[in-house]
């Protein structure tokens, strides 16, 4: 049985800047184990002579020109979407006392 | 007022060439049984009433002009997570409830082009995770043919209204079967292209290795028209490919003399609903009277598709989903004093449960120690999983195998049970995980009356051949089957 702690719950919600409440982490500890556990049958095959797929259709690298295009007007719709902004700039809460 | 409701792309737009009606009637008219259907089922999160009827008046305009364009006129739906400048576009969550995009997506570009009107934007599980439909912040969509069942997701909203008589197409995308499995469940056809066959610029990311969008329509015909509209390479999505894009509509009538069509035996073994292997094996037999070769074949890792993607999947959406943080757009948590806690509560308040089970999957198996055992073996499997087809596609042309195992589950059937909802998935991931295209026709009905598809995959780039065995397979069934419609 693939298991996931407690604690490792805690460790992982904290790299993926999510809060999970105390009283949430045995569940989310519960479901994780279950689908660990479902995935750990991959660890039956022998892959040692096996390359790894990233990418399904064969692809190369696309090379294209740096050339800069006016598609955003300069302080225009890009900002339009911040949450809070200040003139042309996007706002944040303080970041250095 | 007329109803063009029950009518096809393909003859609405014979009807609008001829001068017989107008883009304007027809959408007025689809307008309306949203306005009348879709309270019941949510299959629209979004409806785009006013500039619907400016670019229905447009089309009326170019077709006036000599305009000939197949979707010249058509009303469209669009799932979710298709951005379109200066509409909303919020993934089905409420991190990204306010967010208007600055600029289109490239198939809604395309679409603009060939002259299709869009009528809104269709529900769907939030950021495509999920196969139900259960987990969109709008609110559940329903299945059409049976209110307390679920449409099948994540493009159930897109499956739902095709299937509602809401519009005659829609796109959707499909990660690991999010166009073909709600097509099956709500009686329509899906197809997911091959991965670069259409370009994922402005398809907001969930697993990009594995995302690609294509169309829904109530037949084969219709959905190579929209596959038509939408294909083609991008230099906005280097993914893309560079290859030319064939006439679909010639491979229609091919039929399928001659051509060897795999019935890989892993697909057909226990879960599988007995109603549903036997549609699957009448399709080969029907198939095989018009003179196609039906050989049984193995795809030997099919077993190991789901745990591959349950690492895959979640890996590359925890990386592509750490933009949403509340700075530059989407959902800012009000309940924060420092940066850091900013992110942390934007992040927790905006996204609902699923999302946050696989940013957490994702994250662990990409996490420190755990990367060789996850991530590099599931893209180890994902090869072995790829040579399965490699070697079946020496021996045959295509594919047939059931869609889904089972059909529609009921609405709270499986959203307790995380991996009970991602096993239904089994049959549909790998053609992701392999990139090759696939499509889900209607085979038929269980007894208690759902709607069951019928899979078609094929290699790399045979779009055509899929359409030429899937129409084939559609005409074999007369019009009996396309004419039932859900009572909705």
């Amino acid at each position: 049985m693939a298991e996931i702690t407690e604690d490792e719950v805690r460790n992982v919600a904290g790299l993926a800047n999510i809060k999970i409440p105390e009283n949430e982490i045995k569940e989310m500890a519960k479901t994780l184990s279950n689908v660990l556990d479902h995935i750990a049958q991959l660890q039956k095959l022998d892959t040692r002579n096996v390359m790894p797929t990233s990418h399904a259709i064969e692809s190369k690298n696309v090379f294209r020109e740096d050339e800069v295009k006016a598609i955003f007007e300069k302080g225009g719709k890009l900002l339009d979407n911040a949450p809070a902004r200040d003139q042309n700039y996007f706002s944040v809460p303080r970041v250095i006392e | 007022m007329a109803d063009f409701s029950d009518e096809s792309i393909a003859s609405l737009s014979k009807k609008l060439q001829a001068g017989e009606v107008s883009s304007r009637e027809i959408t007025e008219s689809f307008l309306k049984s949203i306005e009348k259907l879709n309270p019941k089922i949510n299959a629209f999160i979004r409806v785009e009433k006013e500039t619907a009827l400016k670019e229905a008046d447009e089309a009326d305009k170019r077709i006036a002009d000599g305009g000939t364009e197949k979707l010249l006129g058509i009303p469209l739906g669009i799932k979710d997570l298709i951005v379109i400048k200066d509409g909303l576009t919020t993934c089905g969550s409420k991190i990204l409830e306010n967010f208007k995009s600055p600029y289109s997506a490239t198939v809604i570009e395309k679409l603009r082009e060939a002259g299709a009107v869009l009528l809104g934007k269709t529900n769907m599980d939030e950021f495509a995770m999920g196969s139900s439909n259960e987990t969109s912040y709008f609110g559940r969509c329903k299945n059409p043919w049976n209110l307390d069942t679920v449409p099948g997701g994540s493009s159930g909203g897109s499956a739902a209204a095709v299937a509602a008589r809401l519009c005659p197409g829609t796109l959707g995308s499909d990660t690991g079967g999010s166009i073909r499995q709600p097509a099956a469940f709500c009686g329509v056809a899906g197809l997911k292209p091959t991965y670069g066959r259409v370009s994922r610029f402005g398809l907001i990311a969930f697993a990009s290795s594995l995302d690609q969008i294509g169309p829904f329509a109530r037949n084969v015909e219709d959905c190579a028209l929209i596959l038509q509209a939408i294909a083609g390479y991008d230099s906005m999505d280097s993914t893309s490919a560079d290859i030319p894009v064939p006439d679909y509509s010639k491979s229609l009538d091919e039929g399928v003399k001659g051509t060897v069509i795999g019935l890989p035996k892993e697909y057909f073994v226990g879960g599988v609903d007995t109603a549903i292997a036997a549609i699957v094996t009448d399709a080969a037999k029907k198939l095989e009277n018009e003179g196609a070769k039906i050989e049984e074949v193995s795809l030997p890792h099919t077993k190991y598709a789901v745990a591959v993607y349950y690492v895959i999947a979640p890996a590359e959406a925890s990386s592509n989903l750490s933009r949403y943080d509340g700075v530059k757009y989407g959902f800012r948590s009000d309940n924060a004093s420092s940066l850091s806690e900013m992110y942390l509560n934007t992040r927790t308040e905006g996204f609902g449960a699923e999302v946050k089970r696989r940013i957490m999957l994702g994250t662990y198996a990409l996490s420190s120690g755990y990367y060789d055992a996850y991530y590099l073996k599931a893209q180890k499997v994902r090869t072995l999983i790829t040579n399965d087809f490699k070697e079946a596609f020496k021996k045959c042309d295509l594919l047939l195998t059931p869609t889904t195992p089972t059909a529609a589950f009921n609405i709270g059937e499986k959203i307790d049970d995380p991996l009970q909802m991602y096993l239904n998935d089994i049959f549909t991931i790998s053609a992701n995980l392999s990139g090759i295209p696939a499509i889900s026709v209607q085979g038929g009905f269980t007894p208690s009356g759902l709607p069951v598809g019928v899979q078609l995959l094929a290699p790399h780039f045979g779009e055509p051949a899929l359409f030429s065995a899937a129409s084939a397979y559609e005409k074999l069934h007369g019009a009996e089957l396309s004419a039932k419609k859900p009572a909705v």
